[in-house]
């Protein structure tokens, strides 16, 4: 079993979908920094995606610097899950627009908008959650 | 070249009047799953039959595995599987006798691997390959294909006439065979929901002629369905020769228009379109499966849409 989940769409390159599902599961704390990240064969195996798309999956996650390769270990999930400036401000960009869309067209308005992302963040955030346990 | 598993340059074939093939330039790399895509008839057989070195080029040439076409010896299938749209098994041996006829051809055969793969597959070994079912015939062929660990694996139509769940065992196989970038993988289905998430490259073939070669990535990437919202009725429909020719295959239902962008870039498909509508009141676009892709591209109402 992979330790997180993709329910795939049509349409949208694989590779895309599953380092989404992967920097979720990290961000989310269900991967903890030392983890050991599947292997290509697992990811190609499990997800039946090939063994060139499972391998551009963790090549992407190790340049953004989610995941490290210990030479004889694997892949672990990086200490310092460290996203460049940039990376985060493209990983924001296209969701963030679809929010505000979805929003507008609703007319919610900017507080309610906030107070979801809120509950949203919490919902995924370790700390928050540890401390509600 | 060593990075390439397959290889042709203006590969053609004519039986008399007919070609069958024209001036086909594939490349797959080494560890890549290729789709080889089209009608039937377009050529994908021919192709298959070339690679393998089982009809000989009318023109133009290519290797496989570093070997050229025109010279390829029994050992080359040491390192080279085929599985044909219908594989011709003994009908009066049993499963197991018939890999046990095969293992001793192979050096490289894995024993282990046709046994786990035997179990995996639940193939009644012990009947005869007469009694069979279609699907149960397929994986005995797949498994005297995967057992000897090949370096490239031609699958000719391996999902034809096979249950859903079969084709999620024969996709397993190939990749429990595969195993971390070892195999290259040459595919030609008409499943394309099955092998959208599979393939890394695309290959079509219309009529002989090669009309699309392109990482599967980059394909889902550019092409969009686009939805268009005209402030009024539009009186006359938008076969406009203005659209340029990424704009493939539309359909207009009074205000509203639904078209296909084969170049999606989202500031340019906007400021394209608002250029050539200019009562357009809103827009959205949604991605498309491989198979939407191929059936736009293939399309008989569609425009040309070029290769970038």
């Amino acid at each position: 079993m992979l330790p997180f989940s993709v329910l795939f769409k049509p349409g949208v390159p694989a590779h895309t979908q599953v380092a989404y599902a992967a920097r979720k599961a990290i961000v989310a704390g269900h991967l903890k920094p030392g983890d050991r990240f599947p292997s290509v064969r697992v990811l190609s195996q499990e997800l039946k995606i090939n063994p060139n798309t499972a391998h551009k999956v963790v090549a992407r996650l190790v340049e953004e610097g989610l995941l490290e390769v210990r030479p004889g270990v694997g892949t672990l999930v990086s200490s310092s899950t460290q996203v460049s400036e940039a990376e985060r401000q493209k990983l924001l960009g296209d969701p963030l627009e679809q929010v505000v869309v979805a929003a507008r067209q609703m007319n919610l308005s900017l507080d309610e908008v906030q107070a979801a992302l809120t509950r949203h963040w919490s919902r995924l955030d370790p700390d928050t959650k540890s401390k509600g346990d | 070249m060593a990075d390439l598993a397959i290889t042709t340059q203006g590969l053609t074939r004519r039986f008399g009047h007919l070609t069958a093939l024209e001036n086909l330039d594939l490349s797959v790399k080494r560890g890549s799953f290729c789709a080889l895509l089209g009608p039937n008839g377009a050529g994908k057989s021919t192709t298959f039959r070339l690679l393998l070195g089982l009809l000989r080029p009318t023109e133009g040439e290519g290797q496989i595995l570093g070997t050229g076409l025109t010279s390829i010896r029994s050992e080359l299938f040491q390192q080279v599987a085929y599985l044909a749209d219908q594989p011709q098994l003994p009908r009066h041996v049993s499963a197991r006798g018939y890999l046990a006829y095969v293992r001793p051809f192979y050096r490289s055969w894995d024993a282990a691997l046709e046994q786990q793969l035997c179990e995996e597959l639940a193939v009644p070994v012990d009947r005869r390959i007469a009694t069979l079912s279609r699907g149960n015939r397929q994986k005995v062929a797949l498994i005297s294909c995967l057992a000897f660990r090949p370096r490239l694996l031609l699958l000719d139509e391996p999902f034809a006439g096979i249950d859903v769940a079969v084709r999620d065992q024969i996709v397993d196989s190939v990749l429990a065979g595969a195993g971390d970038r070892a195999m290259t993988v040459l595919l030609a289905s008409h499943d394309l929901d099955e092998i959208e998430r599979l393939v890394d490259q695309v290959v079509m073939l219309r009529e002989g002629r090669c009309c699309l070669q392109e990482p599967t990535d980059q394909l889902l990437n550019r092409f969009r369905r686009v939805f268009v919202q005209l402030r009024e009725p539009a009186a006359t429909t938008p076969a406009n020769p203005s659209f340029s020719e990424d704009w493939i295959q539309w359909r207009q239902d009074g205000a509203r228009l639904e078209l296909v962008h084969s170049h999606f870039d989202p500031a340019r498909t906007e400021r394209d379109l608002r250029q050539q509508l200019p009562n357009l009141e809103a827009l959205s676009t949604a991605p498309m499966s491989l198979r939407d892709v191929i059936a736009a591209v293939s399309s008989p109402t569609r425009r040309p849409a070029p290769c970038p």
